[in-house]
């Protein structure tokens, strides 16, 4: 467990340079996506998890472009994005993955998905006692998705309740590039409607508060590493395990927790 | 490694100048706490000791924080410039 929680400034000068941050962000997005749709969730679902961590049942949804190989990869070209996803199943070896992204860099994660899939910290975590199981299947989105009306309309509540006809306790959400923080965001607050309890890794937060999503954990790290630095097991592992014990201490939606690790560049 | 080799090249001369400041850091620290335990300390020597350690530890939070948030923003830009390629 980290030591001291440390909740994103909501005044202050870090809080109005971050405001500064998304305010250049949002003024741009639409000279590169001019369809974008900003779709902050209007109010903010909450579920109570009541369990002890050790029962949860424990799934993963990320925006990060992953899927089997054998799956037909997502749209890249496109401009309207791809909000269709993928279903992995949970004893899907990690070579078998790859990431359909051009938004962001992956290199990484292309030798080590853990590093934003957190598969295999999940499995190692259910192995050490100190989550209860996983479901069988976990999910990719390739989170370009400027315009998310279909999403919040279809995809991202089927998703939801198939979770939920799992009786998926908790979902740990992880993003790939900065659109993906939006649409993970939607799709998280879907998923916590349905009765489950929800984190998101955040490696924008200045985008992810203006979103407004029920729990969130920011990693100082670039794209491309939102469950960990790559090609370091016992950091990815760490990682997750810190950020999934924030669930039972995030007493009140829409707080971002400040994870105390820092960037140390090249990792692989 | 990132698509564009010289965003981690970047990150590397950041972290060998944060390990420079930790040594710097270190032997300031350590300066004024062997003054300090002497009989009669120098005042003048200890001021000077803290005034290099109060910029070595403002340069350490520079690098920290604000560099360190703008070289990641450069390496998430750099990806797709790469993948545009």
């Amino acid at each position: 467990m980290i030591e001291k929680i440390e909740i994103l400034e909501t005044s202050g000068p870090a809080y109005e340079r971050r405001s500064q941050r998304f305010k250049s962000w949002f003024e741009s997005v639409y000279q590169w996506h001019p369809n974008f749709l900003f779709t902050p969730n209007k109010e903010v679902n909450w579920t109570k998890i009541t369990k002890p961590m050790s029962e949860w049942k424990v799934g993963i949804v990320s925006s990060s472009g992953t899927h089997l190989k054998s799956q037909k990869p997502f749209d890249i070209v496109g401009l309207d994005g791809d909000w269709s996803y993928r279903e992995i199943p949970v004893d899907t070896d990690p070579k078998e993955l790859m990431v359909s992204d051009s938004h962001y860099d992956h290199s990484d994660a292309d030798s080590d998905i853990n590093c934003m899939f957190p598969i295999v910290s999940l499995h190692e975590l259910v192995k050490e006692g100190v989550i209860g199981s996983l479901p069988s299947k976990f999910y990719g989105f390739m989170g370009f998705v400027p315009d998310p009306r279909d999403l919040i309309a279809h995809n991202a509540p089927e998703v939801a309740q198939k979770m939920k006809d799992e009786a998926v306790d908790v979902v740990i959400f992880t993003p790939g590039c900065a659109v993906c923080h939006q649409t993970l965001g939607i799709i998280q607050n879907i998923v916590e409607g349905f009765g489950i309890a929800t984190i998101t890794t955040t490696l924008k937060p200045e985008l992810t508060e203006q979103v407004h999503v029920p729990r969130a954990a920011y990693l100082k790290f670039p794209y491309g590493y939102s469950a960990g630095p790559a090609f370091d097991l016992p950091a990815q592992k760490k990682t997750i395990q810190d950020v999934l014990e924030l669930i039972p201490i995030i007493k009140e939606p829409g707080l971002i927790i400040k994870m105390p690790y820092r960037w140390h560049g090249h990792t692989g | 490694m990132a698509v564009d080799k010289r965003t981690d090249e970047l990150m590397g001369h950041v972290e060998s100048m944060l390990d420079i400041i930790n040594d710097m850091t270190e032997d300031m620290q350590s300066r004024i706490k062997k003054e300090e335990t002497k009989d009669n300390p120098d005042e003048s020597r200890i001021h000077f000791y803290q005034s290099q350690l109060n910029r070595l530890v403002k340069l350490n939070g520079l690098l920290e924080d604000d560099i360190l948030e703008v070289m990641i923003s450069i390496r998430n830009i750099s990806g797709p410039i790469e993948y545009m390629e």
